[in-house]
């Protein structure tokens, strides 16, 4: 499954270009804020996964997971971040969330990729 | 335990009745016997006033009678003789009515006595008629020899006596009927006394009863709401377990396949063979533990998107091609062309529930054929219900089985687990997630001829998203209509606040964005909204507070639907129980949206 996402695209903008009706600037628009706050939650989940901090995960996989259906990522990712958020929510489970995270992190690096060249054509 | 409670309480209701019953009737048997003497008693009463009435009456008579056949002696005149024989008539049945009245010894002795008198009295008054007919002046002789006043004297007497024993037992009468008279009175004021105590008494103990019962519902409760707790925090603490255990599983698997690529002896292959088989089995059984403790935790939330459900049904099918190709066999899908080709749903649950059952189908065929087919069963508007089957010729099930195949530890026969392997939690997970799709799951075999289970789950039409929306925003009546309605829209996720935005704009609602909860106050208590999108989990004041300010300081009654992408089960009946209206899950789903504003807005009871 894994393998498959490296291979083919992992983002999809299906639900913006339905929801907006082929509408290119909001699509771009919701791309500009996805690309530039993306890499930085990523990161401080990351921070957050090194010192334990549950509340801090809890919240930015939170906020993470109502992101994800905008660029398709919900499909790679939904059930690994309700997973994290249910797991930081009952303060158990590190070692899991650091296995979520290292997906997590290489599909979201990936979806940047893929979507950046879009927002700039 | 309520039970033996309720059962005791009747039977307390029930003793009660039968007391009070057994009470009333002894009540009225006593006060009936009483009744009964009082009216013999008067009876006698009666009697006796009649007996002395009776004897004045031949008393009288008597006189009469001698007084006539004097005057008749001393006067000649015959008109004086004129009653004498009735009178006699009248005193005889006097002595009649007499007897009859049930007189005692004495007053039999005494009536022979007088009946006696009364016939010598006749006689010597036919003997002085008799003298007076040959020498009046010798019957004046015989009246003079005083015997016939000195019968009469006797005869009065003798009824004198009669009279005084009657007036005796009379007043012995009247002194029983009094006495009988005053028991009724005092039986009726006991009965009534004896009822009202025991109607006091029943009433305490059925108050003392309900309020034991009371005492006794309420501890169910809170031991029931403790049991329940236990058992959320026991499949949560099995779940984690579960998670816990899997990733240092998945290592050891994994080293063992690193391992198998490095030199090793015949032996050590064999060794590190057994330690990875052995290792997917436990890893099987893991995932299925964690699978069901997480469904019973509640931890599975159904998603709702959009997906290729043919491809689905391709991919899975072909997931099986190779195994079944190898075990020689015939492995067929087969689609209903009105089969829609993408549909809104859960696809991992679906193809998690596919792999389950094609998977025991395959485990459980030794030759013969597998089938999977979908179908539409019904179809509306914006929902349609397909029908999923897999059928394969396998050993099948045996029918007193049937009922509980689904049940968890559960396996067709005893030695299954032995020969196939499997925990028996594979179609308890199945039917869990069935149900959770709002979806049915049904089975027929027949042991030994093979099995077919037939899973029903109505999913949304994708399609019909396209078609609707272009409706909703082209209108210029609806557009109109919904620039009078003014939206507050409470996010802190800014791609959320955008998204609302830009749909709420096409509709034609004026709106305005709050990025958390405290925000969300202080505009509701400067300006007028209709409507309220709340998010749940925001920073400073989150979605279940700002309602319970909302609603309990604020006291505004207007409609607020709750948004999370956080769907997991009971979280809507969270969110209604703090006050919301309803509840949308995110990501947005235009039609859903629409339906909910419609639905708080332009009912019949808005203003709208």
């Amino acid at each position: 499954m894994k393998n498959q996402a490296s291979a083919s695209p992992v983002s999809n903008l299906e639900y913006l270009t339905d929801l907006s009706k082929g509408n290119t600037a909001f699509v771009k628009e919701m791309l500009g804020i996805f690309l530039e706050d993306n890499p930085g939650e990523v990161k401080t989940l990351g921070l957050a996964i090194e010192e334990t901090d549950y509340d801090q995960i809890r919240a930015i996989s939170h906020h993470m997971m109502s992101t994800m259906p905008f660029v398709g990522l919900n499909v790679h990712l939904g059930k690994e971040l309700a997973e994290t958020e249910e797991l930081a929510k009952t303060k158990t489970g590190i070692q899991l969330i650091k296995t979520h995270f290292a997906h997590i992190k290489e599909i979201c690096e990936k979806a940047c990729e893929e979507l950046a060249p879009i927002l700039k054509g | 335990m309520p039970n033996a409670v309720s059962s005791y309480i009747k039977l307390k209701i029930g003793i009660g009745f039968g007391l009070g019953l057994f009470v009333l009737i002894s009540v009225q048997y006593v006060s009936n016997k009483s009744i009964k003497r009082v009216l013999t008693s008067q009876q006698a009463l009666r009697r006796s006033s009649e007996l002395s009435t009776q004897l004045e009456s031949i008393k009288s008579s008597l006189i009469f009678f001698e007084s006539k056949i004097k005057s008749y002696t001393l006067t000649g005149e015959s008109s004086f003789l004129d009653r004498s024989t009735s009178n006699l008539r009248n005193i005889f049945a006097g002595y009649d009515s007499l007897s009859k009245l049930s007189p005692n010894e004495n007053q039999a002795a005494l009536i022979k006595e007088s009946k006696s008198l009364t016939y010598q009295e006749v006689a010597f008054a036919q003997q002085i008629l008799t003298e007076y007919e040959q020498d009046p002046a010798r019957a004046i002789a015989f009246i003079k020899t005083g015997k016939g006043i000195e019968l009469i004297s006797r005869l009065t007497s003798v009824l004198d006596n009669i009279r005084n024993i009657e007036a005796v037992k009379f007043s012995e009468l009247i002194a029983i009927d009094s006495v009988l008279t005053s028991r009724v009175v005092q039986m009726d004021i006991a009965a009534y006394l004896f009822a009202f105590l025991l109607i006091g008494i029943s009433i305490l103990i059925l108050f003392h009863d309900i309020t034991k019962r009371e005492a006794l519902q309420e501890e169910l409760l809170v031991i029931q709401r403790k049991a329940e707790h236990a058992s959320v925090i026991k499949e949560q603490f099995m779940a984690n377990m579960s998670h816990e255990i899997r990733t240092p599983m998945n290592a050891i698997i994994g080293f063992t396949n690193r391992l198998n690529k490095t030199e090793l002896t015949s032996e050590q292959s064999e060794y590190i063979a057994a330690v990875r088989t052995s290792g997917q089995n436990l890893l099987s059984i893991i995932n299925d533990i964690l699978d069901f403790s997480k469904i019973e935790a509640g931890m599975v939330r159904i998603e709702e998107i959009r997906f290729d459900l043919p491809g689905l049904l391709h991919s899975v099918c072909t997931m099986f091609d190779a195994q079944a190709k190898e075990r020689h066999l015939a492995f067929r899908l087969q689609l209903n062309p009105e089969l829609p080709e993408s549909v809104s749903g859960d696809p991992t649950r679906l193809t998690q529930i596919l792999i389950n059952l094609i998977g025991n189908a395959l485990k459980f065929t030794e030759q013969g054929s597998i089938d999977i087919s979908a179908s539409v069963v019904k179809e509306d508007e914006r929902t349609v219900l397909i029908r999923f089957l897999v059928k394969d010729t396998g050993i099948g099930i045996p029918e007193d089985k049937i009922s509980e195949i689904f049940e968890r530890f559960t396996q067709a026969k005893s030695d299954t687990n032995r020969i196939f392997g499997g925990t028996g939690l594979g179609l308890s997970i199945v039917k869990k997630l069935v149900e959770l799709q709002k979806g049915t799951i049904t089975v027929k075999s027949i042991s030994g001829q093979g099995s077919e289970f037939t899973v029903e789950i109505s999913y949304r039409k994708a399609a019909a998203e396209k078609v609707l929306l272009p409706l909703v925003s082209s209108d210029s009546t609806l557009l109109s209509r919904n620039s009078r309605i003014r939206i507050l829209v409470v996010e802190d996720n800014l791609l959320n606040q955008k998204l609302a935005g830009f749909i709420l704009k096409e509709w034609g609602f004026q709106f305005d964005i709050a990025a958390n909860g405290k925000i969300a106050l202080e505009k509701l208590r400067e300006s007028n909204y209709d409507l309220i999108l709340m998010d749940l989990q925001m920073p400073e004041l989150n979605g279940y507070d700002t309602t319970l300010v909302i609603r309990q300081d604020l006291k505004l009654t207007i409609p607020i639907i709750a948004m999370t992408a956080h769907a997991l089960p009971g979280e809507k009946e969270k969110c209604l129980t703090l006050g919301m209206t309803d509840y949308l899950s995110k990501p947005i789903n235009e039609i859903e949206l629409f339906d909910l504003l419609t639905k708080h807005l332009f009912t019949a009871n808005t203003k709208f």
